[in-house]
């Protein structure tokens, strides 16, 4: 048994047992230094101290964005998918010995046939081909046609549309683009976030429906949403974003019954709502703001009503949030401040509109 | 807090890269890109000079994954590479030297940095950012292998080529020194403040 009574707070720190404590994930060590804790109350500030300097000393800052993390590996997959592929026999020996006899041949070949680049023909025993190939979809008949996705989602091109995308959506984006007009159905997956690119607007959502128009023709490109939250910027945004990772790119978010229209030529956005919106009526309550282990979205859908504020959330992410607050009289900032420290997360102001954003709750 | 953090199974998708599958390539690469950045940010402000050792490290990885142990630290091997390949790099364009004189090579501003965290931890990471760059350049290494990356000491001694005892000194100075610089100066500001 380790005598902790003597520890000094660089002793805590490189300790394993105390390690796992503030991990927080072993039942075991939490118990033992709780314990501990009580019988050592003088340890306690020195304890304390070794917590918190262990905490920042694993919460160090990144020097790099994810946006740029996509861009620096879609580049090495790429350099990868450009060599001739080459197999290694680790599923058998009969695999093996083909591939070897396969290889002596090749080199033959590329040692007696040169300046023809090298290709080693792929076993039989592998079905699957990982070369990542660019699919276009041009839609020629007089009517609309609906294309599949490699991630299930759809998208129904209008005539004369095209859109193109790869294969298979490699790394953490599912990227397609988009020439003329089409209704985007997206299957949500919030770790690959799916971007449409036309006529130099980015249009980025994590899972819902919209309509691109991009015809080549046209001055303005413009993006109205059915279904879901959806944000558009101009790709000279992005491009500025992945030449200086610290660059805050200036977006647009957008609602269902919202639609961003981009001038091409200037770069500018207007926001308005579709041309057809569904009524809102607006329900008259005394707004009532005592929270009592009330689950997050209905928190958020009475600051709506009372204030009139739309508030965007990632209502799968946060699911199991809940608030207990007795709040009141502050200004809905002040109560913002509040909710999202409660349930760790935090908030900013887009447009019209706040953004709250938090890895959700356990 | 680290945003790239990819959960799955490591062992199946090791089992995929050595099949040849470019979309696991992709997925490790991803998970590993961060750390290796930031490793090599440790060492040099230059951005593309990071990006290209990196790429190099990782297209070693695939040209190499047939031979790969998922069972070995990958992570240690490719730490090991950005470090070696960076000195290399570095001496080449004679503005940095090599890993006897470590203590000269500068390390990032806390202003340049990300700062991703919770809005409470964020005024203690930055504190903290600041005392770090006080340290000795190598107590500052062993301190980011061993909790931004958490490695084991035998680890850090692997990959910083050097004895187990040297990792164990440092981590124990550097935290000391850390400690005091960290907590005086909180109570400098408690005392101030009354």
């Amino acid at each position: 048994m380790i005598d902790y009574s003597k520890f000094e707070v660089e002793d805590f720190i490189t300790d394993e047992s105390f390690g796992e404590w503030v991990k927080g994930e072993s039942d075991k060590h939490t118990a033992f230094w709780e314990f501990w804790l009580e019988a050592h109350p003088e340890k306690k500030e020195i304890v304390k101290q070794a917590r918190q300097l262990l905490e920042a000393l694993k919460n160090q800052p990144t020097a790099i964005n994810d946006d740029e993390i996509s861009i620096e590996v879609a580049k090495v997959v790429s350099q990868v998918e450009e060599q001739p592929r080459i197999f290694f026999p680790w599923w058998g020996k009969v695999a093996a010995a083909v591939v070897v006899a396969l290889g002596i041949g090749v080199w033959f070949w590329a040692t007696f046939v040169p300046k023809i680049p090298v290709t080693v023909a792929t076993s039989p025993l592998n079905s699957s081909t990982t070369k990542n190939e660019k699919v276009e979809v041009i839609n020629n008949t007089n009517s609309d046609y609906t294309a599949s996705l490699p991630d299930g989602s759809t998208v129904v091109l209008k005539k004369g549309s095209k859109v193109s995308f790869i294969e298979k959506f490699v790394g953490d984006k599912r990227e397609v683009f988009l020439t003329g007009e089409g209704f985007f159905n997206v299957v949500r997956n919030p770790s690959q976030p799916f971007y449409v690119y036309a006529n130099g607007l980015v249009t980025r959502v994590l899972g819902t429906s919209f309509t691109v128009r991009a015809y080549t023709k046209d001055k303005e490109v413009i993006v109205a949403v059915k279904t879901g939250k959806v944000m558009v910027y101009s790709l000279s945004e992005l491009k500025k974003s992945e030449q200086n990772a610290n660059y805050q790119v200036q977006s647009l978010y957008l609602t269902p019954n919202q639609q961003a229209t981009f001038e091409r030529e200037m770069e500018k956005f207007n926001k308005a709502l579709v041309e057809k919106p569904t009524i809102l009526t607006k329900p008259v309550e005394t707004p009532d703001f005592t929270f009592e282990n009330t689950p997050i979205a209905e928190v958020f859908q009475r600051l709506k009503i009372a204030y009139g504020v739309d508030i965007v959330y990632d209502a799968e992410v946060m699911k199991n949030c809940s608030v207990t607050a007795p709040l009141g009289d502050e200004s809905l900032f002040t109560k913002l401040t509040i909710i999202c420290k409660t349930i760790g997360a935090r908030y900013e102001i887009v447009e019209t509109e706040i953004v709250v954003s938090g890895r959700g709750c356990p | 807090m680290k945003l790239t953090q990819v959960h799955l199974d490591e062992r199946e998708l090791w089992d995929r890269l050595k099949s040849g599958d470019t979309n696991a390539f992709g997925q490790i690469s991803t998970h590993y890109y961060r750390i290796l950045f930031d490793y090599g940010r440790k060492f040099t402000k230059d951005r593309e000079l990071i990006k290209d050792v990196i790429q190099d490290a990782l297209l070693v990885l695939w040209q190499k994954r047939a031979h790969i142990n998922p069972d070995e630290n990958a992570k240690l091997y490719l730490l090991k590479i950005i470090r070696n390949s960076l000195f290399k790099e570095l001496q080449k364009q004679h503005l940095r030297v090599a890993d006897g004189q470590f203590d000269e090579l500068e390390f990032m501003e806390p202003e340049e940095s990300f700062i991703i965290s919770a809005e409470s931890s964020q005024q203690m990471n930055a504190k903290l950012q600041l005392h770090l760059k006080n340290l000795p350049k190598r107590q500052q290494e062993v301190l980011f292998l061993k909790f931004y990356q958490d490695l084991s000491n035998d680890q850090i001694a692997e990959v910083m080529n050097i004895h187990r005892q040297s990792v164990a000194n440092l981590l124990h100075n550097g935290l000391r020194l850390l400690k005091n610089h960290f907590f005086l100066t909180t109570l400098y500001f408690i005392l101030t403040r009354c």
